[in-house]
C-alpha cells in the first residue's frame, strides 16, 4: 500500500514537472522575435478595439451617469482618469521589472525591448496621473502641489522613467544599454513599490488613502466603482496594446540596424 | 449637457489634458509603427537587391 502510494506520488511529481517544463518552453517561444511578431499580429486589432470600447463605455458611464460626491462635488469625475492612470504608471514599472529580470537572467532580446516599450507607456501614464492629481488637488486642497510623501514618491517615479529612457538613448551599444537600464529598473522598483503602497501606509500629508480596496467597507461606493472598473480594464488593454505595438516597432528597428550593420561590413 | 457646477473648468481641464496625453501616446506609437515598417521594407529591399 505504502509502496503504491509512493509510486503515485513520484508519478504525480514527474507529471507536474513535465507540465511545468512544457509550459515554460511555450512561454520562452515568445522570446523568439519572429514568433512574437506572428502571435502579436493576430491579437493587436482585437485588443485595440476592446480597449477603445471599454474606455468609451466606462468614461461615458462615469462622466454622465454617476452622481457627484457629497463632499468633492463634480471633481469626483476626475477619479475615472486619475486612479487608472496611476495604477498603470506603477504597473508599467512592474512589467519593466519582470522584463528586465528576464533579460538579465535569460538574455532574451524581446524582454529588453518590452521593458523599453513599457517605459514609454508608463511615462505617459505617470504624467496623466500627476497632472490630473494636481488639477483635482487645487479645488480640494487649495494647491496644485504639496511635498506630500505620496505625491513626492510619484514625482520620483516620473524622474526614474525619464532617467530610464534617457539611458536607453544615451548608450549606443544595444546590449550595454539593455544591461544598464535593467539595473536602473531594478533599483527604481523600490520607488515604484513605494509609490504603490504610499497611499496605504503614509497617513500624513494631503493625499487621501487608497480609494480602491478588496475590503468592501474600504472601497468606494459601488456607483463609482463599477464604471471605474470598466475604465481600469480599458486602461489595462490600452497599455497592453501600446506596449505590444511599441515592442513590434522596436523589433523591426533592431532588424533594420542588423541589416545596416551587415551592409557596412560588406562595404569594408 | 451635464452640470458640473463650480468645478466644471477643473474637470474639463483634467479630461482635456489626459485625452491629449493618451491620444499623443497613441499617435506617436502609430507613427513609430508606420516608420519602422517602412524602414524595414526599404532595408529588406536593399538586402534582396544586394543578394541578386
Amino acid at each position: 500500500m505504502t509502496a503504491s502510494l509512493r509510486l503515485c506520488l513520484v508519478m504525480s511529481i514527474w507529471c507536474f514537472e513535465k507540465q511545468c517544463d512544457e509550459m515554460m518552453t511555450s512561454i520562452w517561444k515568445w522570446a523568439n522575435p519572429r514568433k512574437f511578431m506572428g502571435m502579436t499580429d493576430k491579437i493587436m486589432t482585437p485588443l485595440a478595439v476592446l480597449s477603445a470600447c471599454l474606455l468609451i463605455v466606462g468614461i461615458i458611464w462615469g462622466f454622465f451617469f454617476t452622481p457627484n460626491d457629497f463632499r468633492q462635488g463634480s471633481t469626483v469625475k476626475i477619479f475615472y482618469i486619475h486612479v487608472p492612470a496611476a495604477m498603470m504608471a506603477i504597473n508599467m514599472w512592474f512589467v519593466m521589472f519582470l522584463s528586465s529580470l528576464i533579460w538579465l537572467i535569460r538574455r532574451h532580446h524581446v524582454s529588453a525591448l518590452i521593458a523599453k516599450s513599457a517605459a514609454f507607456v508608463g511615462i505617459a501614464m505617470t504624467i496623466v496621473a500627476l497632472a490630473t492629481g494636481a488639477i483635482w488637488g487645487k479645488p480640494m486642497w487649495g494647491t496644485y502641489w504639496e511635498w506630500d510623501p505620496r505625491l513626492t514618491s510619484f514625482l520620483i517615479l516620473l524622474l526614474f522613467y525619464i532617467g530610464y529612457l534617457a539611458l536607453w538613448e544615451a548608450v549606443e551599444e544595444y546590449e550595454i544599454a539593455a544591461d544598464l537600464t535593467a539595473v536602473l529598473c531594478l533599483v527604481g522598483s523600490v520607488f515604484a513599490a513605494l509609490s504603490r503602497y504610499a497611499v496605504n501606509f503614509w497617513n500624513q500629508g494631503l493625499h487621501q488613502g487608497a480609494s480602491l480596496s478588496l475590503d468592501k467597507k474600504e472601497n468606494v461606493a459601488d456607483v463609482f466603482w463599477y464604471p471605474a472598473l470598466v475604465v481600469i480594464i480599458g486602461f489595462i488593454f490600452l497599455c497592453l496594446t501600446l506596449v505590444l505595438s511599441q515592442t513590434r516597432s522596436e523589433i523591426r528597428l533592431r532588424r533594420v540596424q542588423a541589416i545596416e550593420m551587415r551592409e557596412r561590413a560588406n562595404s569594408l | 449637457m451635464i452640470d458640473l457646477g463650480r468645478y466644471a473648468f477643473d474637470v474639463y481641464l483634467a479630461y482635456a489634458i489626459s485625452g491629449l496625453c493618451i491620444l499623443g501616446l497613441i499617435g506617436v506609437s502609430y507613427m513609430k509603427s508606420i516608420r519602422s515598417i517602412k524602414q524595414l521594407k526599404e532595408a529588406e529591399e536593399r538586402l534582396k537587391n544586394e543578394s541578386n
